[in-house]
């Protein structure tokens, strides 16, 4: 999917310790241009502290990283005027209006921001007719886009965002996710999204790596690690013996992960539906729905538990 | 850069609404003490004056506008800094606590430059509250006790300063107060 092979990203084997407490161990990624990169991983296993290394807000033990082919820390303002970021939380001057606070950040940005480019940031993100209330009002959803709004003001070139959407409620996630795929789409901008929420990842990142306790555990395009995975298939039957019945006499390698009221759980490949389907026909079962689920969170706790 | 990251810290005292505090609270106890003197001075000067008055006699306006601001910086060398400290001691803690800092040292900007314009924000809002101060003191002080030479009272004894030999005292003391 990446549109050229330009590393924008390079993280070689960060390595990032706290005295005796080791916050990152390992960790070696690279995202392309282009990309909408997840970077997932459950708490505690480095995201944020390898995150904030890459802003140079903390200086890492050992490792290198590399940002549009430059070596960070001695390229640092050339870098830094090329991101936009959201580390952590949204935050912002609670007794400014949401208007000042884009324009003291996209001040120090580096590059000139008009007023009319603040204004048009603004309602890009869905705030607008609020520019003027002071961020004290605002909800934690508003402080998420106008986070947004923050890293877009200055048109960077790389996008990074830790955890979004934590926080948010559901239309808030939707809202989110269509304003970074808008972002990849329309803008072309390359995006490097955090999270700790799988299913999220799923649905708008290209690539991704999975860390946890500080190492790198699998990297690559997310179809590629998603589609080699088996998947729950739960078949709503009127028989399950009858059904469980037919499987075995067909002598399909197919293991029965659980049974929950006249839902049958399978563990099966996808080509494999469409078999079991047949097969309860042939054998006289009547089958209601089908329902696959990825076995993601199980595959993303398999990898993480290695 | 530093300097519209100056221009940003300016901004940011000029909208925090605890900028305003040291500059009511500084006009509040000039008001009461302009007022007290106004009210009852002469007796506050009597008992300064009392222990001289069979060796000396005093003559012209005592009670005057330099008195009056000499009073009001004695009395207050307290008070302002901790006035100042109140927005000057919030311009790092303050981004930190907010989670500001966070963003903001994200930007292609040193630390140093960061630290140096806050400082320079935080001298002239220093600057300011004096400024304000001296203006309540001294020319609100002259305008409404008129002027006149300045007694002090000091463990050398008393000292008459000549009223044309105390404008630029004044003006010396202003940088030494932002000094300290």
């Amino acid at each position: 999917m990446s549109e050229t092979n330009e590393k924008i990203i390079e993280v070689k084997n960060l390595v990032k310790h706290y005295g005796k407490f080791h916050a990152v161990e390992d960790v070696s990624f690279d995202v392309f241009r282009g990309d909408v990169f997840g970077f997932l991983g459950p708490n505690g296993a480095g995201k944020s502290t390898t995150i904030r290394t890459m802003l140079s807000l903390i200086k890492p033990t050992s490792g290198q990283i590399k940002l549009f082919g430059k070596e960070l820390l001695k390229n640092r303002n050339y870098i830094l005027q090329r991101i936009g970021c959201i580390v952590e939380k949204p935050d912002f001057y609670k007794y400014l209006s949401a208007e000042k606070n884009i324009e003291i950040f996209a001040r120090l940005s580096g590059i000139n921001v008009t007023r009319k480019k603040v204004h048009e940031i603004i309602e890009f993100v869905g705030l607008k007719g609020r520019e003027k209330d002071k961020l004290g009002g605002f909800s934690h959803g508003m402080k998420q886009r106008l986070g947004i709004a923050q890293t877009l003001v200055h048109d960077p070139e790389l996008i990074i965002l830790d955890e979004p959407t934590t926080g948010l409620d559901p239309q808030g996630i939707i809202d989110i996710r269509n304003l970074i795929l808008q972002l990849k789409n329309e803008q072309k901008k390359t995006v490097l999204l955090s999270s700790h929420i799988l299913s999220e990842i799923e649905l708008i990142a290209n690539r991704m790596v999975i860390i946890n306790k500080g190492k790198t555990i699998v990297q690559g395009s997310v179809t590629d690690l998603l589609n080699a995975q088996d998947l729950i298939v739960s078949f709503s039957v009127d028989n399950i013996e009858k059904a469980k019945q037919s499987i075995e006499n067909a002598g399909m390698d197919v293991s029965i992960d659980k049974i929950e009221n006249n839902h049958l759980l399978l563990h099966i490949a996808q080509e494999k539906i469409p078999v079991i389907n047949k097969l309860f026909c042939d054998n006289g079962v009547n089958v209601y729905s089908i329902e696959a689920k990825r076995k993601l969170e199980d595959y993303f706790l398999k990898l993480i538990n290695a | 850069m530093f300097w519209k990251s100056t221009y940003n810290e300016f901004i940011k005292i000029a909208a925090k609404p605890r900028s305003y505090i040291g500059i009511a609270a500084i006009t509040l106890i000039l008001g009461i003490i302009l007022f007290a003197m106004k009210a009852d001075g002469m007796s506050f000067i009597s008992f300064v004056t009392q222990p001289f008055e069979q060796s000396l006699s005093f003559e012209g306006n005592i009670l005057n506008g330099n008195l009056i601001a000499f009073i009001i910086l004695q009395m207050l060398i307290i008070h302002v800094p901790l006035l100042i400290a109140l927005v000057t001691g919030d311009l790092i803690s303050g981004e930190g606590a907010m989670g500001t800092i966070r963003l903001l040292l994200t930007k292609p900007i040193s630390r140093t430059s960061i630290l140096f314009s806050k400082y320079l924000a935080g001298c002239a809002y220093t600057f300011i509250i004096l400024l304000w101060m001296g203006f309540l003191a001294l020319v609100v002080g002259k305008l409404l006790f008129g002027s006149g030479d300045l007694l002090v009272l000091n463990s050398d004894g008393l000292i008459v300063l000549q009223e044309q030999d105390l404008a630029w005292r004044f003006y010396v003391d202003s940088p030494l107060l932002i000094y300290h």
